[in-house]
């Protein structure tokens, strides 16, 4: 099972004389239960990309493919926003129904759940999102925190159990803990229900830590794809796309350039940690 | 550079008094009895949870928001006397989080004209300050551009340009780069450092980002409504901080300086850049 781009491309007002390409001929597959960081300036097309993971846009050419299922055909296209769920960029102003619970639930009741049914999701949802149904669900969205907010979205995405997590800038806004919220809550998540998760974040540090592959997006085209270590290792390639290096990748970089024999790819702090302590005798703590 | 030191000390520009304020009466203050100085020429970073206070301390330090209680002054001018703000507004300049919303006309250099034109300012002086903000953001070639065609972090250049103009004393960036790419959030903290360092200038940033705090002279905690903490940024992130408890978190080589000397390895307790943890570690793992 997998999603599979293939010469995906998106052309925005095609013909006219603003016309631009947004993504250009990408070929890319992600596994079921795969991690994907997704990564690149302002405007390489990221977003666009993953609006055609759930069929919300149409490719220009190309393809795109769900479990098999070429997304051109209409009923595919029904089942893929079954599969793969898409939280956008600042979600919480798409939040709607008078209650936290009406609002979760509507997703799984329109995909056919009785009410009941819908209600019983929708209250696992925030549990998964560490929101507490007693406290939460009769409350009007609008008077929750920022943060809370932001789970009560994705918990409503979460709702139509979607094989395919997608997330959009999921941490822009919040504060540290609010992040680190939202990476735990999706790195349980994975684990617990298997899913595959799709992250644009622009925060290197944070796919270095949490995601197992990553793409690279430069100017509409796939510059690179790949594991973790492969694209961390590269960083000559991150620093010509105007990305950030993770500061433990930049640490090591000095560090063999002052002749220390660094031996494995180091780009978290947790690796450098482990790192040091072994070098040095590994006093243990 | 002690003349230097001494002023960063003692000239207040802001100095906010057992400020408190509610939106709505009755309510839990947003902002608690809050005292603080804003000093010449410093970069102070505010940081704090979402819904901390942050903005609404921003607001008053240029009176787009008076005091419930409390006073608040720039340059000795209290805010809540109305004969002050347009000097006030003009003292002190404030850019916001989204560009989008920040931008008002459909040319860039208009836009960037737009705020001294306000002020009443002659139009050869506005045209030459147009050109000297701009070329401040580098940003000069795209003057006769559409700012909706430009990049996030292109927009908030022309939003400070656009602040610049009006030449303000204090520069206020309320998270400013949290809608950028890296590219973009590194161009305006070089921008904000650039116009410290060359023109003196007084900048108050607001940021989630606990590694641009780091680049501050001076580092504000802000929880509840309150200053919790107050100190350089090497204090306040030194190892043992108590910052998680007010939902921050360490910059990254901070996090590994702690985690090493937890290990026992020696590292200064208030080692926070890079180069630090480079000069502490390379002797140490060149022994072995
Ligand atoms: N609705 C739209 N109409 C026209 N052009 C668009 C539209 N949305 C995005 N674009 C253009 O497509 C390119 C890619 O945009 P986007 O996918 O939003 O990038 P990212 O998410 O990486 O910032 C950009 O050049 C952008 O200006
Ligand atoms: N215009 C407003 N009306 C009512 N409450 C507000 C308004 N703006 C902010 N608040 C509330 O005041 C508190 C502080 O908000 P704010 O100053 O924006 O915090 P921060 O900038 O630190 O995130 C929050 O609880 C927020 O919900
Ligand atoms: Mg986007
Ligand atoms: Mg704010």
């Amino acid at each position: 099972m997998s999603i599979v781009a293939e010469k995906l491309t998106h052309i925005y007002l095609e013909g006219s004389p603003n016309e631009s390409v947004a993504i250009d001929s990408i070929d890319l597959k992600i596994e079921a239960g795969e991690f994907w960081g997704i990564i690149g300036h302002t405007g390489s097309g990221k977003s666009t990309l993953v609006q055609h993971l759930n069929a919300l846009m149409q490719p220009t050419s190309g393809r795109i493919c769900v479990d098999g299922d070429d997304l051109k055909d209409k009923k595919n296209r029904r089942e893929a926003r079954k599969k793969v769920g898409l939280v956008f960029q600042y979600p919480e102003y798409q939040l709607f129904e008078e209650t936290v619970l009406k609002d979760i639930a509507y997703g799984p009741m329109n995909m056919g759940e009785s009410t009941e049914k819908a209600y019983e999701i929708a209250r696992e949802a925030m549990v998964s999102v560490g929101l507490s149904p007693d406290e939460i669900e009769g409350r009007s969205p609008f008077e929750l925190s920022g943060g809370q907010k932001r789970r009560v979205a994705i918990a409503g995405i979460i709702a139509i159990r979607p094989r395919y997590l997608v997330l959009d800038e999921p941490m822009a806004g919040l504060d540290p803990r609010g992040r680190k919220d939202i990476l735990n809550l999706l790195k349980t998540l994975r684990e617990k229900t298997g899913c595959a998760v799709i992250m644009i974040s622009h925060s290197m540090d944070d796919i270095a830590q949490f995601a197992d592959h990553v793409a690279v997006l430069n100017e509409g085209k796939l510059y690179k794809a790949g594991s973790v270590a492969e694209v961390f290792s590269d960083m000559e390639a991150l620093r010509r796309t105007g990305l950030d290096i993770p500061q433990a990748a930049i640490l090591a970089e000095r560090l063999k350039k002052q002749g220390i024999e660094i031996d494995r790819s180091i780009y978290t702090v947790e690796q450098m940690l482990d790192f040091i302590t072994e070098k040095t005798g590994g006093v243990s703590g | 550079m002690g003349d230097l030191l001494y002023n960063k000390q003692v000239m207040a520009r802001i100095e906010i008094k057992n400020l408190t304020y509610f939106y709505a009466d009755g309510e839990t203050p947003v902002l608690d009895d809050v005292s603080l100085n804003v000093n010449e020429g410093e970069i102070l970073a505010i940081v704090g949870h979402n819904g901390s206070g942050k903005s609404t301390l921003a607001k008053h330090m240029n009176a787009l928001l008076l005091p419930y209680s409390g006073t608040v002054k720039i340059d000795g001018m209290d805010t809540l006397n109305e004969e002050n703000t347009l000097s006030i507004r003009q003292k002190v300049g404030m850019v916001f989080q989204n560009p989008d919303n920040q931008i008002v006309t459909t040319v860039v250099e208009e836009d960037v004209g737009f705020g001294p034109e306000n002020l009443g300012i002659p139009t050869d002086e506005i045209l030459s300050r147009v050109s000297s903000s701009l070329e401040a953001v580098r940003m000069s070639e795209f003057a006769k551009n559409a700012p909706h065609m430009l990049s996030g972090g292109q927009k908030q250049r022309v939003a400070i340009a656009g602040i610049l103009a009006m030449m303000p004393e204090v520069l206020i960036l309320d998270e400013a780069t949290a809608m950028l790419d890296p590219k973009g959030r590194q161009d305006v903290l070089n921008i904000a450092k650039k116009l410290n360092t060359e023109s003196n200038m007084t900048v108050v940033m607001i940021t989630q980002y606990m590694e641009e705090a780091v680049i501050a002279d001076r580092v504000i905690v802000m929880h509840e409504g309150k200053i919790v903490k107050t100190g350089t940024p090497k204090t306040v992130f030194a190892y043992d901080s108590d910052i998680e408890k007010y939902s921050l978190e360490l910059p990254h080589m901070a996090r590994l300086r702690d985690g090493l000397i937890e290990k026992g390895i020696e590292i200064p307790h208030d080692a926070l850049l890079i180069e630090e943890l480079e000069k502490a570690l390379c002797p140490l793992l060149q022994k072995n």
